[in-house]
């Protein structure tokens, strides 16, 4: 073989993948620290939603949840959809959905551009700045502080979740940031992920499968976190090819061979991007060509002719996008998430057709699943926990007051946004998350309680002088949808008997978050 | 300052376990005493939980496996010296460690001729002794990632070269394909840390628990049993996953609360050291000598990533080598005088670093290293190796101690001979891959 080229010889270098800097431990107290020097974002009021709420809301409310009762089917099917469609169910998004009906409320949910985000973003990048910027000035401004840009990257996943108005897209955020996993712990990952996080997920969460894709296929982040940027000619790295197919497009049982994921490893040799030409340059997609395999290949059959240059990858990214085994792993997938743990193959199949029918249209497929709940109720999932800290939030209308405890949560219950370490992204199944059980009560048993509670109520008709009873029964109307079972409602009433104060409420109200009704959706 | 959310016991005590415990003791919401100590010990236990105090001889058939993964990437010509290599000395002009026979008052206690320990590491002098240690050297994962990030999670799975999609670690899968030596054990493996172990992934009853000694209801201590109490009665009825979860959960809190762990007194007069592996292993005796049924704890000690001023003798590396080794001979002899001898230590590092020293007095990350094992079937007293030499044709890439044993050897030996695996190939779960027994285990 020839020497080979000082470019190159300067690839492999990195691909060693001696890190800037090593990353801190992630851990308590590092978070800690971080979090603490932050600013706080200053958001709208009308973003709570306490507003919409307004003044004799629960019983308006109370009174229509109890009519609705009767009219069983349709109420089950409306609450699914809100469940299904934004991180937690709440009165105010309720009252929207009944205001509008709910085709158009899904209608607008799928068009987020359509929908006021009140300000949401601005507030945020004024706070974090970090999340705004390119690589480059991310690794000038926090070289020495990586710290810094992985917490304000938490923070303004958790302000955005649990306060946009663009809920439904917030919730496909989170599918294809498990989808297409990188973990900010990786090398390079706090100056890389931030900016994929924004403009590859973000940028087309609601939008096509195939432009999602083909961004996430050139996106720094992805390149160096599957070390596509080691993938050279003569030397493949089969690293990225092969989670290409494996768990972005195909699956593991699509229909590919070991000599497919070579041939796709040979047609992205030379997508990589800038580390050390040009600092400000740092972190941007470079292909290159004296880098990439000109040979011909064969991939699923088809031809690459030879002497191709960038649009070898892009050929390969159509032919998988086109896939009807892409077109079927990605409809399972997103009827777990959205429907339940067990989707049945004519569900996948009918999913699978309208992605194949509109070239992967994201919101179409989104429709017809929430089409499908017309068939039969969605199975009850266990929330994740991202999405259970959530959605006590928005339950609550609760304005965060030491975000960083919710930060600390969250990675005490193994669901901190963005660390998941294999290229999988973190499980949504029932028996994983079962493992955490512990961190799930302590986070419903302190959030709201004690000096330092991490979410503030302002509610004025949960009032401790009430009794018992009454507050039980506000709590079900506020936090459940009045699905309280017996046995929750029983141990809360119980618990509010002797005598109470706010203290004492704050605790029943953990007690209703931490019960098996609202651990579920 | 004292607040409410302290121990019921007040702040003394309070205090002075903060100062024992590991991590983030800085964390304002301690679960401390969710359950005091006094206040519920009388009340009656779940009948279900396990307290049968199985003897010794019953389980001696398989090993309680402690699992150290020291993270960073462990320099193993630091570790365990190679004196006898010439090459070592020209490599490391500075952080070589004096040969035993030199006049030196820091220099190497030899081992067997070859190698060596740092004086750091002189408490595991007499366990090595004892015929309980040996290290297996030139080993590790036979990949070229120098990423600690590939390098650890593709170890923790249990295979060769990253990336690997399988979700689990090796441990665990080991646990998911044999019978519990306790019969409804409600804890088979701990991983002591935030977030389970990725060698643990998968294993069925197996937590995340940061500090043995602190696994309860955060909050108010004098809310808890009550709100206890309500969480059980919304939970007792319901027979899906998660619910049977959160009784295990409180099984668990009710089974740790009786083991004492705050005024545990090791036995044979040893004493732990203060910090992080003092009080996990110490935390982990006390665990083993109640006898619940844990088959597995996995412990993870950071800060072996020395790229600068890495101090054999008398550095940071030196400071963490001697917590380590007085921690692990502390907890060797603690649990001998105690008759448990059913119990294997086996550390690995995710890779070894440079063989030649950097220009900060620091070493970076490398290839090859070293592994050790521990306890009454080991067979100790050796440093087992096929050493490849550190001369320059004989480093691998030209710069690190090469690999000759793979780490999956000793994991799989012990797998294999003491910890009931009928299978260790399918744990591993890699059809290039056999392992070679290298006789790390006794017998």
């Amino acid at each position: 073989m020839a020497s080979p080229s000082p470019k190159l010889q300067a690839r492999e270098r990195r691909a060693g993948r001696t890190p800037i800097r090593e990353m801190k431990t992630l851990d308590g107290p590092t978070l800690r620290t971080a979090s603490k020097g932050l600013g706080k974002p200053r958001l709208p009021d009308a973003l709570t939603g306490r507003e919409a709420l307004g003044a004799g809301a629960l019983g308006r409310l109370a009174a229509k949840q109890t009519r609705d009762a009767e009219d069983g089917r349709g109420r089950r099917r409306l609450r699914a959809v809100v469940e299904r469609a934004t991180l937690g169910w709440t009165l105010g998004e309720q009252e929207a959905i009944e205001a509008m009906g709910m085709s158009a409320w899904l209608e607008r949910q799928l068009d987020p551009e359509s929908i006021d985000d009140l300000g949401l973003e601005d507030a945020l990048e004024q706070a974090f700045p970090s999340i705004a910027m390119t690589p480059a000035q991310r690794l000038i401004t926090y070289y020495e502080d990586e710290e810094t840009p992985l917490v304000e990257l938490e923070l303004a996943t958790l302000y955005r979740a649990a306060y946009s108005p663009r809920q439904l897209l917030e919730r496909m955020v989170i599918f294809w940031t498990d989808h297409f996993n990188i973990s900010l712990l990786s090398d390079f990952g706090i100056y890389l992920k931030p900016t994929d996080d924004r403009d590859v997920v973000r940028r087309h969460a609601l939008g096509s499968f195939p432009e999602l894709l083909r961004a996430s296929a050139g996106s720094p982040a992805m390149l160096s976190y599957l070390t596509n940027d080691s993938n050279v000619v003569g030397h493949p790295n089969e690293n990225y090819a092969r989670e290409l197919m494996e768990l972005h497009t195909m699956g593991s049982d699509g229909g590919y061979t070991e000599l497919d994921v070579k041939e796709v490893a040979r047609c992205f040799t030379g997508w990589t991007w800038e580390y050390d030409d040009s600092p400000q340059d740092f972190g941007e997609f470079i292909f290159e060509s004296e880098l990439h395999d000109t040979g011909a290949k064969t991939v699923l059959g088809q031809t690459i002719p030879a002497g191709g240059g960038i649009e070898d990858g892009e050929r390969v990214l159509d032919i998988l996008a086109a896939h009807p085994s892409t077109a079927r792993f990605v409809a399972r997938k997103m009827l777990v998430y959205f429907w339940g743990y067990q989707p049945d193959d004519a569900s996948v199949d009918r999913i699978a057709g309208i992605y194949l029918d509109t070239d992967g249209d994201i919101p179409s497929m989104v429709r017809g699943i929430f089409q499908g709940f017309k068939g039969s109720d969605p199975p009850p999932k266990l929330k994740r926990p991202f999405h259970l800290v959530v959605s006590a939030i928005r339950a609550l209308f609760g304005e965060l007051d030491n975000p960083y405890l919710l930060v600390e949560s969250l990675y005490l219950a193994g669901h901190l946004p963005f660390t998941w370490g294999p290229p999988n992204g973190f499980p949504d199944s029932e028996a994983y998350w079962s493992g955490f059980v512990l961190p799930r009560f302590n986070f419903a048993g302190t959030f709201l309680a004690g000096d330092e509670p991490s979410v503030l109520l302002d509610l004025p008709f949960l009032d401790p002088a009430e009794s018992p009873e009454v507050l039980a029964f506000i709590l079900d109307i506020l936090l459940l949808d009045q699905g309280m079972g017996d046995d929750t409602r029983a141990a809360v009433t119980e618990y509010l008997s002797g005598p109470r104060d706010a203290e004492t409420l704050a605790d029943a109200i953990g007690l209703v978050i931490a019960g098996p009704e609202f651990q579920r959706y | 300052m004292c607040s409410r959310h302290d121990s019921p016991k007040g702040c003394d005590e309070y205090n002075r376990l903060s100062r024992m415990s590991r991590g983030p003791g800085g964390f304002s919401r301690r679960n401390f005493l969710g359950l005091g100590a006094g206040a519920l010990a009388a009340a009656a236990l779940p009948g279900w939980l396990p307290r049968v105090v199985y003897a010794a001889e019953e389980n001696s058939q398989r090993d309680v496996i402690v699992s150290l993964f020291l993270r960073g990437g462990a320099d193993g010509l630091t570790l365990c010296v190679p004196h006898g290599d010439p090459d070592y000395y020209s490599l490391r002009p500075t952080l070589a460690i004096a040969p035993p026979d030199s006049q030196q008052a820091n220099r190497v206690t030899d081992l067997d001729g070859f190698f060596g320990l740092a004086p750091s590491m002189a408490p595991l002098h007499e366990i090595w002794q004892n015929g309980d240690l040996a290290f297996v050297h030139a080993c590790g994962l036979p990949d070229t990632t120098r990423s600690h990030f590939d390098a650890m999670r593709v170890m923790e799975v249990g295979q060769a070269h990253p990336p690997s999609s399988l979700a689990t670690g090796w441990l665990g899968r080991h646990l998911q394909a044999t019978a519990p030596t306790l019969d409804d054990a409600l804890l088979r493996a701990v991983g002591i840390g935030f977030g389970l172990q990725r060698t643990l992934a998968g294993a069925p009853q197996a937590l995340p628990i940061a500090e043995l000694g602190d696994f309860g209801l955060d909050g108010e201590p004098d809310t808890a049993p009550a709100r206890r109490a309500a969480l059980e009665a919304m939970y007792r009825n319901l027979p899906d996953l998660f619910s049977q979860a959160t009784r295990n959960t409180f099984g668990t809190i009710d089974l740790l609360d009786t083991i004492g762990f705050e005024g545990y007194q090791p036995a044979g007069g040893v004493q732990y050291p203060e910090g992080e592996i003092g009080l996990a292993l110490s935390s982990t005796a006390a665990l083993l000598q109640a006898q619940v049924g844990v088959e597995a704890v996995a412990i993870d000690v950071d800060g072996w990533d020395t790229h600068d001023f890495q101090g054999p003798v008398d550095g940071g590396m030196a400071v963490l080598m001697g917590q380590l080794s007085q921690g692990l001979a502390a907890f060797h002899l603690d649990l001998q005088a105690r008759g448990i001898t059913n119990v294997v230590v086996v550390a690995m590092s995710e890779f070894g670093r440079n063989a030649f020293e950097n220009g900060s007095l620091g070493t970076d990350h490398g290839y090859g290293g070293v592994m050790f094992a521990m306890g009454s079937s080991i067979a100790g007293g050796q440093v087992i190796r096929q050493w490849p030499g550190l001369a320059p044709g004989q480093l691998f890439d030209d710069q690190d101690l090469d690999i000759t044993i793979d780490y999956r050897d000793i994991l799989g030996e012990i797998l294999a001979k003491r910890l009931g695996n009928t299978d260790p190939a399918a744990v591993f779960a890699d059809p290039t891959y056999t392992p070679t027994d290298r006789g790390v285990v006794l017998g």
